[in-house]
């Protein structure tokens, strides 16, 4: 049986993070597992790094004790985005770094991070053309029936080329 | 580097949409890959980059032109992803004075549409002011958008001056757009040999109209006085001749002859607008209007030669489908040829001044 006040979560390569529970009260899949499966010893984070796993819960630290209401939709137009001068460290870090803290906050299910990491996304496309776009987030390994309709429509277009 | 799931990339996209002045940004983005399109096409609303024309102007803001450029660079974009953005152009408007880098930077956008040959793309549209003009500098621009050797598919052009300038411009894009040109409306340039010669070669020409010309300026050519006929037989597929230029400060009138052999050589001819000189009489309209079957509006100006002589049948009235008919000067028309024509076309108004 773990400790209840803290929780032990590893990374894919085996490494393990402890820290208290309620760091990660804004995550959806700790909360739920807390309470399905609250009596084992440590929750599996598969796909996660070491690396982006410290940073995420570096961001779970200092913002343990906020007390806004949970945010439910991390793109409501209701709730304007305010940067927070703490999550400097998000808006500095490379391109690639960033894409993976995306994804592990969408794997965490925390909101506040989905929405601090795509809104950090959505300025750094800002004034960028499709091909500068794609240098920054590569999202040209295209699935092979993306590559099929390439070829119906007779061309072949450049990376990530659209299927209409 | 992974790759961002659908969730999160409508999270981005519906920021970007909610952020002030990031249309062009949610466009760009929509154009970065097959799975960013489709999670942004339910959020995508197609009449915020409907355009209808592709704007060449230096009287804007630099801002303003900077953003034009990522516009129509997206919109090329999106043509060659076969992607329907394009589907509202209609044409290129060109209206500058002077070329700096934010103008060629936009010419080169254009360009980069307009060999994509974007399907309701077919006219060009050109208009000159009173401020000081460069025609190096218009023709540059037209270099970058119409490359000389690249395939041009524009059908019309419409160049409008107030002055006597532009005409190097309009000779350049005749020779450069001619073989594909169907329409082609020039205001305020003066008709010389050269444009006379120009417009010859424009074979596939289905409508003409030549009006409000100029004094021409020094070491020009002079057009001959049957102009009109000249362009009549070099260009057998004209529908529509409108035509009233002045040649040297003389009009360009088409004389009897001239007027049957128009008639005659352009059996599609449906609308014709010409200057009559004072041997186009009563037997030159009666030919025209027994010959001209397919005409539907026709319109001479000066015809102050008509006296209402001789009688007319039922069998004069070829143009069963003429609607309208303007004759300047022709006080002395008979009235009842006018009763004939109302009797034989439908719906024809006549009107005389």
């Amino acid at each position: 049986m773990s400790d209840p006040a803290n929780i032990t979560l590893v990374t894919m390569d085996g490494t393990t993070f402890t820290v208290p529970s309620a760091y990660l009260h804004r995550s959806k899949l700790v909360q739920d597992w807390l309470r399905s499966e609250g009596d084992k010893q440590a929750m599996e984070v598969k796909h996660v790094t070491p690396f982006v796993l410290q940073g995420v819960l570096n961001f779970c630290e200092i913002h343990a004790e906020d007390t806004s209401e949970p945010l439910a939709d991390p793109a409501d137009p209701t709730k304007p985005f305010e940067a927070d001068p703490r999550d400097d460290a998000f808006r500095g870090m490379p391109d690639d770094q960033l894409l993976q803290f995306t994804m592990a906050a969408d794997i965490l299910q925390i909101p506040e991070l989905v929405r601090l990491t795509a809104q950090e996304m959505a300025s750094r496309i800002d004034g960028k053309s499709p091909d500068q776009i794609r240098a920054m987030f590569n999202p040209d390994d295209l699935a092979e029936e993306d590559v099929d309709s390439d070829n119906e429509m007779g061309e072949v277009g450049e990376e990530g080329a659209i299927s209409k | 580097m992974p790759r961002l799931p659908p969730e999160i990339l409508g999270h981005i996209f519906r920021l970007l949409k909610e952020a002030q002045g990031s249309k062009l940004d949610f466009l760009a983005a929509s154009l970065v890959c097959t799975l960013w399109h489709m999670e942004a096409q339910p959020l995508f609303d197609p009449v915020s980059f409907q355009v209808n024309d592709l704007l060449l102007k230096n009287y804007i803001g630099h801002s303003r032109l900077i953003r034009r450029v990522r516009l129509y660079s997206l919109l090329a974009e999106s043509l060659r992803y076969g992607l329907n953005y394009c589907d509202h152009l209609k044409s290129i408007a060109i209206d500058v004075t002077r070329v700096n880098d934010g103008l060629r930077a936009c010419a080169a956008a254009i360009h980069q549409i307009m060999r994509l040959h974007p399907p309701s793309l077919q006219l060009i549209n050109i208009t000159y002011h009173w401020i000081p003009y460069v025609p190096a500098a218009v023709i540059e621009l037209l270099d970058i958008i119409f490359p000389p050797g690249e395939v041009v598919s524009t059908t019309s052009l419409t160049i409008c001056s107030n002055k006597k300038m532009g005409h190097g411009v309009t000779i350049q894009l005749l020779e450069r757009l001619g073989p594909t040109l169907c329409n082609f409306s020039l205001s305020g340039s003066q008709f010389d040999a050269t444009l006379l010669e120009a417009l010859g070669r424009c074979r596939g020409l289905q409508q003409l109209s030549v009006c409000m010309g100029l004094h021409p300026g020094s070491g020009v050519r002079r057009a001959p006085p049957d102009s009109v006929a000249i362009l009549a037989a070099a260009l057998p597929n004209l529908t529509t001749l409108l035509f009233s230029a002045r040649n040297f400060g003389k009009k360009v009138c088409v004389s009897n002859d001239q007027l049957r052999e128009i008639v005659t050589r352009l059996p599609g001819l449906k609308r014709l607008m010409a200057d009559a000189d004072r041997t186009v009489n009563d037997e030159c309209l009666r030919f025209v209007v027994r010959h001209a079957k397919k005409m539907e509006d026709l319109e001479l100006i000066g015809c102050e030669s008509l006296r209402g002589e001789g009688v007319w049948t039922e069998n004069d009235v070829g143009c069963r489908g003429l609607r309208r008919l303007r004759l300047s000067g022709a006080f002395g028309i008979s009235s009842s040829f006018i009763r004939l024509l109302q009797q034989e076309c439908p719906g024809l108004s006549v009107e005389l001044w």
